[in-house]
């Protein structure tokens, strides 16, 4: 049994796997840039919660999967939490203190701000995780280029990048032990960390560039030009894709408009905090 | 010639991978180059047509199977090159199914393409350059980036297509010779300027004119080998007789040249030199009840125990992923064991600082560039010396010494990611050299090796042993086992199955098949021609 992790689970199957890549990409995108806009926490906690039902009900990515996928994005919340929570940037003199913990108080309104922010980065996991989780990347590849008009050049290019995402991890590994058994010390400091660098960055991007330089000969060499070509498989766009979006952006339709005539929406006034 | 099969030979840096790359137009069209007189394939001059269009006349296959994969999974990369050549979708299908039949992959339609082995990713390589139905087929070093089981995989394919599709013509360059040789009809050699130095028939070419081909220092079939050396030892046989039937029919009629047969086809370690050092004192390195793993529940080695004894030299064989460069980073103290410990001349590793196991143990990687640490060639050598008690000028004269012995004093001053591939490893291997260590380990140290170059390094090793350094060498080459090793430890499923001479060690058939190793091409020859040693035929009945 292979441990599929996020990235893996595209094999697996579920209502939203049959859903356009394209379609998907643009749908969770869309909703990234109005939570972008949304200040208050009722809203973004309900649209971040509509997500998870997405995420749980219609890709069925397993709560673990999940959770771990999630775990970058809660780090980076938190910090905008606890940043926010003791920033005295509402000083106009209303600010209003809650609690002080020695040479730290925390603010009230710091304080919702950091929430509002925390459950900004949380709905940016659920949304990235729900296109994630759910898609081929050669069926996401295709369907750029059908869909979206992207140049195969370019679209097979950034596929067989893709693929070398994980050798690039080992290959640095290699990398620091050789230098290690060189007697070079892993130093501490600014000049010591610079150095470093560099002196991975050098056979890193080496053979880097040699691999590419390969396989875009290779390419070549199987009479690749990117005009002119048919497609095995192509993507299109079917009622299932009107399905999606309507689902996705229509349900943060709602939930923005029952909040407004709750009077709990507040949206962006041209400033960073309420 | 239309459906001729031709092989080239070449020693590195001749210029054959350029070669291949002009065929498919790939020089000049998309690298830079100058370009003197003309080549045509199939009447099409590759200065007028891209690459793109000789492709649908000659499909090539490159050494390195991964970077020349693009999709992810096996359908996908079989249509890539369907779809480019702008065949209908409606007839990929079938295409795609004779492709993948001819090569063995029709079960793995569905697979993803980095869930196959070595060998499985160059035969889809070959498959999908069958599907677009080229008319030649160039192999540039098909085999060379493989383990042997996968060698032995494509050989056996390449030896099935020749039958199933007569009229392909065949290019291949490559230097594993013994499965392959019976393909091929010509033979083509560059010599080190890049200009053709032999042209002749496979037969002459192994035969007569093998002594000039060894001038050229490119690789022989091992027939020719043992046949070079009866000939040297006064047998009376003409040099054309070299393949194994010839050999067979020989010794059977002759009782000496049998003989100096069974005599080549021994271990050639120099015994009594190594004697006196070897098993002397503490072991260098030993290993206890070593377990490690990479993902807790997986593990890749489990309770190993070995010992590297100063003064031997300890080959580590054993299948692609059985461990064999975890447990060597291990012995070099670059990782911890989870369980179990490692001591390097007495003391565990865990307490040993970076410093002190670099002053210790050498390590020659596979990829040299991944040990460069400075601009200089130089430099890069003398940075060993840094810390040691030698004054500059003592350095200066040992840094010297060293390059000179490795054949790099002319490049001093060059950056080392400039070299060729050869002299890269040449330097990596310098600058392990010049320091005296205790321990030294080779990863695969055979990999991209002329016979010169390869002859050199074991040469020097041979002088490491008789200063009693320990050598283990990390490898898949059976005959640098058999002819070097004083010992050879068999990893598989995470343990020493086996520690033992090369002459115990490769009469167990049972435990060599179930590594997936096979034997050295030189006892695979004596097999053949029914002169096993008797001490192996003796372990051989006794099982």
């Amino acid at each position: 049994m292979i441990r599929r992790g996020v990235f893996e689970s595209y094999e697996l199957a579920s209502p939203l796997h049959l859903v356009n890549p394209a379609v998907k990409l643009l749908c969770s995108v869309a909703v990234m840039l109005f939570v972008s806009l949304i200040f208050d926490i009722p809203t973004l906690s309900t649209i971040a919660g509509w997500g998870l039902l997405l995420v749980l009900g219609l890709a069925r990515v397993r709560p673990t999967v999940l959770a771990r996928a999630m775990l970058p994005f809660a780090i980076f919340g938190l910090g905008f939490l606890w940043m926010n929570a003791i920033l005295p940037r509402a000083a106009e003199g209303q600010a209003e203190a809650l609690l002080r913990l020695g040479p730290l108080t925390v603010w009230r309104e710091g304080l919702l701000n950091g929430i509002s922010f925390a459950i900004r980065a949380l709905s940016f996991g659920v949304y990235s995780v729900l296109f994630v989780a759910t898609t081929d990347p050669t069926t996401f590849v295709l369907s750029l280029i059908h869909q979206l008009r992207v140049p195969p050049r370019l679209a097979y290019s950034a596929l067989a990048a893709y693929r070398y995402l994980p050798t690039l991890h080992a290959e640095l590994a290699q990398i620091r032990a050789a230098h290690r058994l060189r007697g070079v010390g892993e130093t501490g400091g600014l000049r010591g960390k610079l150095q470093q660098a560099y002196r991975y960055t050098i056979p890193l991007l080496a053979a880097a560039l040699r691999r590419a330089g390969r396989t875009a000969n290779a390419m070549e060499a199987r009479a690749f030009t990117g005009r002119q070509r048919t497609w095995y498989r192509t993507t299109r766009l079917r009622a299932v894709d009107a399905g999606y979006a309507l689902l996705a952006l229509g349900g943060v339709a709602a939930i923005v408009v029952l909040s407004a005539r709750a009077g709990t929406l507040m949206l962006w006034s041209g400033r960073l905090w309420v | 010639m239309p459906g001729e099969r031709v092989l080239l030979l070449g020693s590195s840096g001749s210029g054959k991978s350029t070669l291949v790359a002009a065929i498919c137009g790939l020089v000049p069209h998309s690298s830079y180059a100058r370009i003197g007189g003309s080549l045509a394939l199939f009447g099409m001059n590759t200065l007028q047509y891209q690459p793109s269009q000789l492709s649908r006349r000659a499909g090539v296959v490159f050494q390195d199977p991964d970077s020349q994969l693009t999709m992810l999974t096996v359908e996908d990369e079989v249509a890539f090159g369907l779809e480019n050549l702008a065949v209908e979708p409606q007839q990929m299908e079938q295409r795609i199914q004779e492709a993948l039949s001819a090569v063995g992959l029709l079960n793995e339609r569905g697979t993803r393409v980095d869930r196959l082995s070595g060998g499985m990713k160059q035969r889809l390589v070959i498959g999908a350059i069958l599907a677009m139905q080229p008319d030649m087929l160039v192999l540039d070093e098909p085999t060379s980036n493989l383990d042997p089981e996968g060698a032995r995989e494509v050989a056996l394919l390449l030896r099935q297509l020749t039958l199933s599709h007569p009229q392909t013509t065949i290019l291949l360059v490559e230097h594993r010779l013994d499965a392959l040789v019976a393909l091929v009809s010509r033979v083509l050699v560059l010599d080190r300027n890049g200009a053709l130095a032999v042209d002749a028939a496979t037969d002459d070419a192994f035969g007569p004119l093998a002594e000039a081909l060894d001038q050229l220092d490119v690789w022989l079939p091992t027939s020719t080998l043992a046949l070079r050396y009866l000939r040297l030892n006064a047998v009376e046989a003409p040099p054309s007789l070299w393949s194994p039937e010839h050999l067979r029919a020989l010794a059977a009629r002759n009782a000496e040249a049998a003989r100096l047969l069974q005599l080549w086809g021994a271990p050639q370690r120099s015994d009594s030199t190594a004697a006196p050092a070897r098993g002397s004192g503490a072991p260098a390195v030993t290993l206890e009840d070593v377990g490690f793993a990479y993902q807790a529940g997986r593990p890749v080695l489990n309770g190993v125990n070995l010992q590297l004894q100063r003064g031997e030299m300890c080959a580590l064989v054993g299948g692609n992923g059985s461990g064999k460069s975890t447990l060597a980073a291990l012995a070099a103290g670059l990782m911890r064991p989870d369980r179990g410990r490692v001591l390097i001349e007495g003391i565990d590793s865990r307490r040993i600082g970076a410093a002190q196991i670099a002053a210790r143990v050498g390590f020659v990687f596979q990829n040299p560039e991944h040990q460069f640490v400075t601009d200089r060639v130089f430099d890069e050598v003398a940075f060993t010396l840094r810390r040691t008690s030698l004054d500059e000028a003592e350095q200066k004269q040992r840094v010297e010494r060293t390059l000179q012995a490795l054949r790099l004093d002319g490049l001093a001053d060059r950056n080392p990611f400039e070299l060729s591939h050869g002299q890269k490893r040449r330097l990596s291997v310098a600058s392990m050299l010049v320091a005296e260590k205790d321990v030294l380990i080779f990863d695969e140290p055979t990999f991209g090796q002329d016979p010169r170059a390869l002859d050199e390094l074991l040469q020097m090793v041979q002088g490491l042993q008789q200063r009693s350094v320990a050598v283990m060498i990390v490898t898949h080459d059976m005959e640098l086992v058999w002819r070097h090793a004083d010992r050879v430890a068999l990893l598989l499923n995470g343990r020493i199955a086996r520690c033992d001479s090369p002459e115990r060690l490769f009469c167990d058939h049972e435990l060599l098949s179930s590594a997936g190793l096979e034997l050295p091409a030189r006892l695979e020859l004596l097999r053949e021609l029914q002169l096993l040693p008797a001490a192996v035929r003796r372990h051989e009945e006794v099982r």
